[in-house]
């Protein structure tokens, strides 16, 4: 069966993104757009992500994805999906908290970053600023987030900032990629014809940092069932 | 300037040392390798701060006479392996990519 996805989307907890962008927004859009799949995945942090779980259960036909947009040391933009709220929060606890440069975020400057429950009571902000590049590289980085059962794709790779290859130039060696992801979805010819890729392992994402750029059920993966561990045993078995 | 004088002049760290001998001509510094690939030109003196392997593949696609990574950083493994694998003329330094640009056009690349 055909599922539609949209596996990157930003909360309110990313500082670029709209404070009205909330956990419990982003999941009523999702499930007004008629997603099958929608992945929270915000800049360096999981912070939010419980609350998206939480604020899904109020939509039974939607899959809520945890996952983070983490920025590498090479400043290369890679979503990493989990299998579940705990797996991702340790992530970001034992992962990428430790390596993130240590300068906080200024509020009124780069925007606020807030943390929020499923009925958007505001929880706190985030002190660390989340933009700046961890200190951890685009393998390492894929390595760990497979150790936790996750899957990890470089994202908007046709973008001329934060995409792998606008940074590296080309595909590395390592680490081997099933899934790619675009921005937007007419390079995907381009990209294919440059970078010998399967268009059928090209997702398309809106990156949405306010509530109205979240997909439309525009974009479908086929799946035996709409659940997370298929999804991430179809990324799997891409790069097999 | 040959590789050896310019690596000696500037008390670069090496790598991976090449030959030695080969002359070193131009200057150019960037990180973005997309840029890197369709920018950089033969023989240059190449300055960057990304330690990933590919710096290694551009360096060859781009036939750069020697790279230098700047401001302390360490190659990955894989970079520093693929250099010598490949024969890629590959160095270090604690300076800023702008005090090695100055420092090697002061030296006369």
């Amino acid at each position: 069966m055909r599922f539609a996805y949209d596996l990157h989307l930003h909360s309110c907890l990313s500082p670029c993104a709209d404070d009205d962008a909330t956990p419990a927004n982003l999941a009523g859009m999702a499930a007004v757009q008629e997603l099958a799949f929608a992945a929270l995945t915000d800049h360096n942090t999981c912070g939010n992500v419980r609350s998206f779980f939480e604020a899904a259960k109020e939509h039974p036909g939607l899959v809520p994805v945890a996952g983070m947009e983490l920025c590498t040391s090479e400043e290369i933009h890679l979503v990493c999906l989990f299998p579940g709220v705990e797996e991702a929060e340790r992530f970001e606890e034992g992962t990428v908290r430790p390596v993130r440069v240590p300068v906080k975020n200024d509020p009124a400057r780069f925007g606020r970053q807030i943390k929020m429950d499923a009925e958007d009571t505001v929880l706190g902000e985030e002190e660390d600023w989340l933009i700046p590049a961890a200190g951890i590289d685009l393998e390492s980085a894929t390595e760990a987030v497979r150790a936790l059962g996750g899957e990890a794709f470089p994202a908007h790779i046709d973008r001329p900032s934060y995409g792998l290859l606008s940074v590296l130039g080309m595909f590395p060696a390592r680490p081997r990629f099933g899934a790619v992801e675009v921005a937007k979805a007419e390079n995907i010819p381009r990209l294919v014809a440059e970078h010998a890729l399967d268009p059928a392992k090209i997702l398309a994402d809106s990156d949405a940092h306010r509530l109205m750029d979240v997909n439309g059920a525009e974009h479908f993966l086929d799946l035996p069932e709409p659940t997370v561990p298929a999804l991430l045993s179809l990324f799997r078995s891409w790069r097999a | 300037m040959t590789e050896a004088e310019v690596a000696a002049a500037l008390g670069l760290e090496a790598i991976h040392a090449g030959e030695g001998t080969r002359e070193i001509k131009g200057i150019y510094a960037g990180d973005l390798l997309s840029r890197v690939m369709s920018h950089a030109k033969a023989g240059n003196f190449w300055v960057t701060i990304m330690a990933n392997p590919n710096v290694v593949a551009v360096a060859m696609l781009v036939d750069a006479g020697m790279v230098v990574l700047a401001e302390g950083v360490e190659p990955e493994p894989a970079a520093a392996a693929a250099a010598k694998a490949k024969g890629i003329a590959l160095y270090r330094s604690e300076k800023p990519a702008a005090e090695l640009c100055i420092a090697a056009a002061a030296a006369g690349v």
